[in-house]
């Protein structure tokens, strides 16, 4: 095998760096169609990635000592070329393990997710110490690595390749910023990539395929020509494997024919036939069945409240049946807002009712659109949110005080807030009912008139003017004005109504959830996304949090493990946390203010990664005392700390536009790049501070900012984002940095 | 050629070493031992971790035998060291001191065995009878349905696994002996009792003490139940009931024990025996999609039920909808259901009914005229054409308790 030359791996680490963020998310998303899409799996999955390319950094440092640094590296990037499309399978197949149809729970997630990402993790991680000890001089140090030396049987290809590379000088000091910033390099341009284009035009396979192109091809550039038929064999395999796609989408949905599957950035949609039904899937989750009626309710319970001749605003799930129910009591106008544009041209397939004259349909964030009716002084007579259950702090945004204050400020005073929660037909365990309470305290808090209708779903009515049969019968009331219409019901009929409406059982329903102490869901604080998390939990298994509390535990002694032999890999370590933290908590706080806009959020996640970038250039030319810039990082990073949490507490008191805009671009951009910037510089300012083989250095601070990282989003996911909110994960991360602060101190005064 | 790259290797050290003079070794000097004993160490912290808390999650609650809600249990076997066995349900579960059986609702104190799900009903309602599903008793007449929290079975698409799942010392419980049922059932006007919701089997000995007193007070008593029930406990609670309805989950014991934890034996059991002491039966079969709506095994079904317990025996085909922890699979297409419908009646049953439909499953049809004699919207009825049981147009008699 010939040396590989200084260009060549440079373009190894771009294309590992590249390959590693798009396979990230394709089997994030992956996962999270295989166990279910809530904050807990996400975190799960990913801080299983992190720990699994942590634990390869740990190998790769362990191996460079032993093994063909050139050779690790061709085979790694043939392996990188094969593997992602077994655990695309892997994820695929995985339901065929346990009952068909069953939701798996949380230990299943934890042991699935583990088999499937370990391998890939490994790999990767160790090709980092590996490329940095072909790229540093120590690679020809005989004496230091007889491995290495060994490699190099084309010795003098290889010293002609070291002296005429302009990048040597450079490379030779900074081997582990260097092989930081190349990798950086690779994982925006995949980041962008993928969020612009591949998820667009390609199905997860698709991308699959073109990622395995470009590794076989760096395969090929490592590598003398005796040894291209391995590569060429295997492209020749991963080309022909497409048919393979739609026979692994298949074990997901076992009875039916798929009929459309289609990739979005937020979902994987799929329609399906079984018999002569046709189902709407998204996730793997059913969405919508033909001969469904429940959406009745979601129609004719408020817009008996205000009549004919209103003006709605419909958020989510129109399609679904809920605005053919609507338009049945003649409405002047419908907003109907999905975040989605592709529920709307699967909708067309589906739902006739788009075409309505009266109906108006926006592509967009539901909140976002509210605020943009209030600046413009649009009022509305009914506002129905047709979302799922905040089962995750995007959705939980839909159901907290704040948001009900802009629901009342964009309806008339004659106007009704309708929504639906989770319920129980006979029964509320613990759960089930804070979820509710949680709820019910907010809005309860902003409109002096609800009503709400017990049920396997509970439905809720609120408004500023007292609701159609507070006082009296309201099923009474319901099934009066539903005649009066002229309009036949088939799901809400006269029984579903009776026991909605049941004094009984709204009464008992009522004492439950108006509890005096119950505190309500906000933004900051999302008390009804902790409980929905808890009573997915609770029917996964009971064990649920005990499994979650080992995973955080063994995480945390992995990193304790990692880094224990140096103080500066504790800080190494706190950075990858408080990178994750800041990151994590300044796109939700975006989302919170302004809604979730998907091309905002992928550019802030590429902001943070040129921030990091940045930041490890500027600690390369700044070079002097590096202790002392990583103690002024450390600072920098409580400081953005409390600033967000600043922001995050005044930020929602202010509706002026302009504030509002600098908020949006100015504010959150900057602290997005100020964090990234903070982590990438101290990164490097830590790695000027060890001598020693490149591989071993640049291994060791990886595992120590990946086991952070991975630490970072178990423990925030898991834990701190559900039961404290952004601000316990902003202070967990001010905490954290606070204690390295404290070491870096203490490491200034011992020298 | 060696020896330059060395000296430039060395110089590139050298100048290294000079710029930092408080470097640091290299970290990550991982030998084999390290690495081993850090997998060593992960291991042994997982194992630990794993284990202990699940020990601390499986001990017992202490229940103190003068407690009004607990009840010696009526059908148990005491065996040496103070080991009991419950013969309530057909899982005989063989139970330590201080520990509970597989449903979690019978406890074993001492070597006594006590139910500790008596007179602490979590849920009271009082439901339409066709919401049991009944469709050919006392039509239109309300039963007051109540349930404690428990059940022998493990179904993954359970309705009410909030209740079913876990055990009456978790849930908010009410305080109501035998007794204040009755009392209560008839204040608010309710013909029966239902015990329902959860599985009645786990609170046989409350059951059984308020249907008796009901059946003093005149009222009926119906037992919803996943027939999971072992003959003798069953021919003491046959004295009592006058109805009941059998959720039989499944034709075949490889899908009986995959989605709900049991055997199908016992239950066709439970049927022949509760058909052979005239209690009212309307039999119930969820059709899930990819488990129980194959036609082949549907047809199986029907010909046991039209053999064993006769033609005029209800049979109720519910569609599925995804719940709890079954909520992968689409609910079941209606076509499905009415083609189990159409087996039903090809193997010779005269009352199948299709279930979970709007506008299907809402009437009594006469099996000799085939005009309709029962008539509900829902679960409302709308009118009903018998006289003494049999159908007005043609006289025919119509199976079912219809004064």
């Amino acid at each position: 095998m010939p040396v590989p030359k200084t260009p060549k791996i440079i373009t190894s680490l771009a294309a590992v760096g590249f390959s590693c963020v798009v396979t990230q998310v394709i089997l994030i998303r992956e996962g999270i169609t295989t166990f279910g899409g809530n904050e807990l799996i996400i975190g799960l999955i990913l801080g299983i990635w992190l720990l699994s390319t942590a634990s390869g950094a740990s190998l790769g440092v362990f191996l460079v000592g032993r093994e063909k640094a050139g050779r690790l590296l061709f085979c790694g990037h043939l392996l990188l070329a094969v593997i992602p499309f077994l655990q695309l399978a892997g994820f695929r197949v995985l339901p065929l393990l346990w009952i068909r149809g069953e939701l798996p729970g949380i230990g299943s997630a934890l042991i699935g997710s583990s088999l499937i990402l370990f391998p890939y993790g490994l790999i990767s991680g160790a090709m980092i110490p590996a490329a940095a000890s072909l790229l540093s001089p120590d690679r020809y140090n005989g004496g230091h690595n007889k491995g290495h030396t060994a490699l190099f049987h084309d010795s003098a290809a290889c010293n002609s390749s070291f002296r005429d590379n302009p990048f040597h000088d450079s490379l030779c000091r900074d081997t582990p910023s260097t092989v930081y910033i190349i990798d950086l390099w690779g994982e925006v341009l995949g980041g962008v990539l993928f969020s612009f284009l591949f998820v667009y035009l390609f199905s997860h396979w698709g991308v699959l395929i073109a990622l395995g192109s470009v590794h076989l091809m760096v395969a090929v550039l490592l590598s003398s020509p005796c040894l291209w038929p391995v590569p060429v064999l295997l492209a020749l395999f991963i080309c022909f494997s497409a048919p393979l796609n739609m026979a692994t989408l298949t074990f997901r949905t076992p009875g039916q024919k798929i009929l459309f599957h289609k990739n979005t950035p937020f979902a994987q949609l799929a329609i399906t036939r079984s018999g002569k039904q046709i189902n709407v899937l998204s996730d793997g989750i059913p969405l919508f069945s033909t001969g469904d009626y429940r959406a009745e309710a979601l129609g004719h319970i408020p817009l008996v409240q205000v009549g004919a001749g209103a003006r709605v605003l419909l958020i989510s799930g129109g399609v679904f049946g809920t605005l053919s129910e609507i338009l049945r009591h003649k409405p002047n106008w419908i907003d109907y807002v999905e975040l989605d544009p592709a529920i709307l041209s699967l909708g067309k397939k589906i739902c006739t009712a788009l075409d309505a004259p009266c109906v108006h349909t926006h592509v967009g964030d539901g909140r976002l659109f509210m605020k943009k009716a209030r600046q413009k002084r649009i009022h509305y007579d009914c506002l129905i949110l047709n979302l799922p259950d905040p089962e995750n702090i995007q959705l939980n945004r839909f159901y907290t005080r704040e948001f009900f204050q802009e629901a009342r400020d964009i309806l008339n005073p004659q106007g009704v807030l309708f929504f639906t929660l989770t319920g129980a037909d006979n029964y509320l365990e613990s759960e089930g009912l804070g979820l509710n309470r949680s709820v019910y305290a907010a809005l309860t808090q902003v409109f002096p008139h609800v009503i709400l209708f017990p049920g396997e779903t509970h439905y809720f009515l609120a408004s500023r003017k007292p609701l159609l049969g507070k006082e009296h019968n309201p099923g009474l009331e319901i099934r009066k004005k539903l005649a009066e219409l002229d309009i036949r019901t088939r799901w809400l009929t006269d029984y579903q109504l009776s026991e909605m409406t049941d004094s009984f059982r709204m009464d008992r329903i009522g004492s439950l959830v108006a509890e005096k102490d119950a505190l309500p869901n906000t933004d900051l604080s999302p008390l009804a996304f902790r409980h929905l998390l808890n009573l997915w939990l609770k029917k996964s298994g009971g064990m649920g949090w005990m499994v979650l509390a080992v995973v955080i535990v063994l995480a945390a002694l992995f990193a304790f493990l990692a880094c224990r032999q140096d103080s500066l890999l504790l800080v190494t370590f706190s950075s990858g946390y408080a990178g994750m933290c800041l990151e994590l908590s300044l796109l939700l706080l975006f989302q919170i203010i302004f809604g979730y806009v998907y091309l905002w959020i992928s550019l802030f996640v590429t902001l943070f990664m040129i921030g990091l970038g940045a930041g490890a250039l500027a600690a390369r030319k700044w070079r002097q005392d590096p202790l002392r810039q990583t103690g002024f990082q450390d600072v920098m990073l409580i400081l953005l700390a409390c600033l967000v949490l600043g922001l995050a507490v005044f930020s929602r008191r202010f509706h002026a536009e302009a504030f509002l805009s600098i908020i949006q671009c100015g504010i959150i951009p900057f602290l997005i790049f100020g964090s990234g910037l903070a982590v990438g510089w101290q990164f490097v300012a830590i790695s000027h501070q060890f001598a020693g083989q490149a591989g071993r250095i640049t291994g060791g601070l990886y595992l120590a900012d990946l086991a952070g990282a991975s630490c970072g989003t178990l423990l925030t996911s898991l834990f701190l984002l559900p039961q404290f909110g952004i601000s316990g994960v902003l202070l967990s991360a001010a905490l954290v940095k606070s204690a390295s602060l404290a070491v870096v101190t203490r490491m200034r005064k011992a020298r | 050629m060696n020896q330059h790259t060395n000296q430039h290797t060395n110089r590139a050290l050298k100048q290294r070493t000079q710029v930092k003079d408080q470097s640091r070794a290299a970290p990550g000097t991982a030998t084999r031992r390290e690495f081993l004993k850090r997998g060593l160490c992960m291991t042994c912290g997982g194992a630990w971790l794993a284990l202990s808390p699940f020990s601390l999650a499986l001990a017992d609650a202490a229940f103190d035998p003068s407690d009004p809600h607990l009840r010696e249990a009526y059908f148990y076997k005491k065996l040496k060291s103070k080991e009991v066995q419950c013969q309530t349900c057909p899982n005989h579960c063989l139970i330590k001191p201080d520990r509970r059986g597989k449903c979690g609702t019978k406890v074993n104190l001492s070597g006594t065995l006590y139910s500790i799900s008596y007179g602490n009903p979590c849920t009271i309602n009082a439901d339409p009878v066709e919401k049991k599903p009944l469709l050919h008793f006392y039509p239109g007449t309300t039963a007051f349905s109540l349930a404690v929290a428990g059940c022998n079975f493990h179904c993954l698409n359970c309705q009410n696994w909030e209740i079913s799942q876990t055990t009456p010392d978790k849930t908010r419980n009410q305080d109501l002996p035998p007794d204040q049922v009755v009392r209560l059932a008839q204040k608010y006007d309710c013909r029966s009792l239902a015990y329902t919701y959860s599985e009645a089997t786990t609170f046989y000995e409350y059951m059984v003490d308020s249907a008796t007193q009901a059946r003093s007070a005149g009222l009926k008593n119906i037992y919803v139940s996943n027939g999971y029930i072992t003959p003798k406990a069953l021919d003491r609670l046959c004295t009592v009931i006058d109805a009941a309805s059998i959720n039989l989950k499944s034709f075949s014991d490889d899908i009986y024990f995959k989605l709900n934890g049991g055997h199908l034996d016992p239950v066709l059991d439970t049927l022949k025996n509760l058909h052979s002491k005239g209690v009212w039966l309307e039999i119930i079969n969820l059709v899930i999609p990819t488990y129980t709506d194959d036609m082949e095994m549907i047809k199986r079904m029907c010909g046991w039920l039209a053999k064993n317990l006769g033609p005029d025996c209800p049979l109720h085909f519910p569609r599925f909808f995804p719940l709890y922890k079954l909520t992968r699979l689409p609910p079941t297409p209606v076509e499905i259901l009415q083609k189990a419908q159409e087996t039903g009646i090809k193997e010779g049953l005269h009352h199948v009914y299709v279930g979970n439909v709007p506008g299907m499953g809402d009437e009594v049809i006469c099996p000799g005229c085939k005009k309709v004699v029962v008539k509900r919207k829902g679960y409302t009825l709308l009118s009903l054409n018998l006289e003494k049981g049999k159908c007005k147009f043609c006289k025919q008699a119509v199976s079912g308790r219809w004064d």
